[in-house]
């Protein structure tokens, strides 16, 4: 469950859907994945304590939506694409990489 | 990495914004003394926004570490909340008196975000007005709202709350950074 797999498989489902957004976001993209994977093994570690010595499952819901905007918006802003391309293919990596993070995670989240 | 940098004409300026507007847009403002299609590096935004990243660092770690800072109560954590958003309020309302003429991309998703059970924020009127710079102090704002959303539920701020939220915030901080110093002139 470390940060380099869990941002690893979203850059590689990223890679592999490719394309012009791909080629735009593909050098600034890793620091901001890693970010947000960073917020995912945060999260994960917090649920996986239970909610008084952790973070609950509701709250998590939250920052796990707030932290996906912040990997949108980052992505968005650093680069000469538009939002709605940046949440398309964003989600789309992550839909890809879902099975594969949530494995690498120590409690399922997405 | 950031965005391209184009010098024009002797002063440079950055893009960093998105869409097809902004090739209908660049001609007019470089031939327009009025028009400003980005606002001008100013050091205060960077220079802040890294006081604040080292400020919250120390919070969080004295928070994790179980300080005082833990407690939603302590006079350490509402001088930290209270300084927090006086410089990011300060930051907004300076970026806002030199706004870019091209509004930001990314700022309908900011309803979206200001909606959310942990926002404290409100947006102005405006809001789909705001340039690229104000977005990301919003941006910061929300995530600073999150962390005392964390802080406030329970009182205390524990450890794996610390951790998610905190780090959620230094990525947020860093984000406006790397925003702010895209406009810096190239030397």
């Amino acid at each position: 469950m470390s940060l380099d797999a869990v941002a690893r498989e979203i850059l590689n489902a990223a890679a592999e859907i490719g394309g012009e957004t791909w080629v735009k976001i593909r050098k600034s993209a890793p620091i901001f994945v890693r970010a947000y994977a960073q917020s995912l093994l945060d999260i994960a570690a917090g649920v996986a304590l239970g909610p008084k010595d952790g973070i609950s499952k509701s709250d998590a819901k939250i920052f796990i939506q707030n932290a996906r905007l912040l990997l949108i918006m980052g992505i968005a802003n650093t680069n000469q694409i538009l939002l709605v391309q940046a949440q398309k293919f964003i989600d789309r990596a992550i839909a890809a990489a879902r099975a594969a993070v949530n494995k690498a995670l120590p409690i399922s989240l997405l | 990495m950031i965005g391209s940098d184009l010098s024009v004409m002797g002063a440079p300026m950055a893009t960093i914004w998105a869409g097809a507007r902004l090739g209908l847009l660049l001609p007019i403002a470089l031939f327009s003394a009025c028009a400003s299609l980005v606002a001008p590096y100013d050091a205060t935004f960077d220079q802040s926004l890294n006081k604040l990243s080292e400020e919250t660092a120390r919070f969080l770690a004295a928070a994790e570490s179980g300080g005082s800072e833990r407690s939603f109560a302590s006079e350490e954590t509402v001088a930290y909340y209270a300084t927090t958003y006086n410089v990011l309020d300060r930051l907004i309302e300076r970026a806002r008196l030199t706004r870019g003429s091209v509004p930001c991309a990314t700022d309908r998703e900011l309803a979206a975000f200001a909606g959310q059970p942990t926002s404290r924020t409100s947006l102005p009127e405006d809001y789909l007005k705001l340039d690229c710079r104000e977005f990301q102090l919003y941006g910061v704002r929300l995530y600073a709202n999150q962390l005392e959303y964390a802080h406030q539920t329970g009182g205390v701020l524990n450890r794996p709350e610390a951790k998610a939220q905190g780090g959620t915030l230094q990525a947020a901080i860093m984000a406006a950074i790397l925003t702010f110093v895209a406009n810096k002139p190239v030397s």
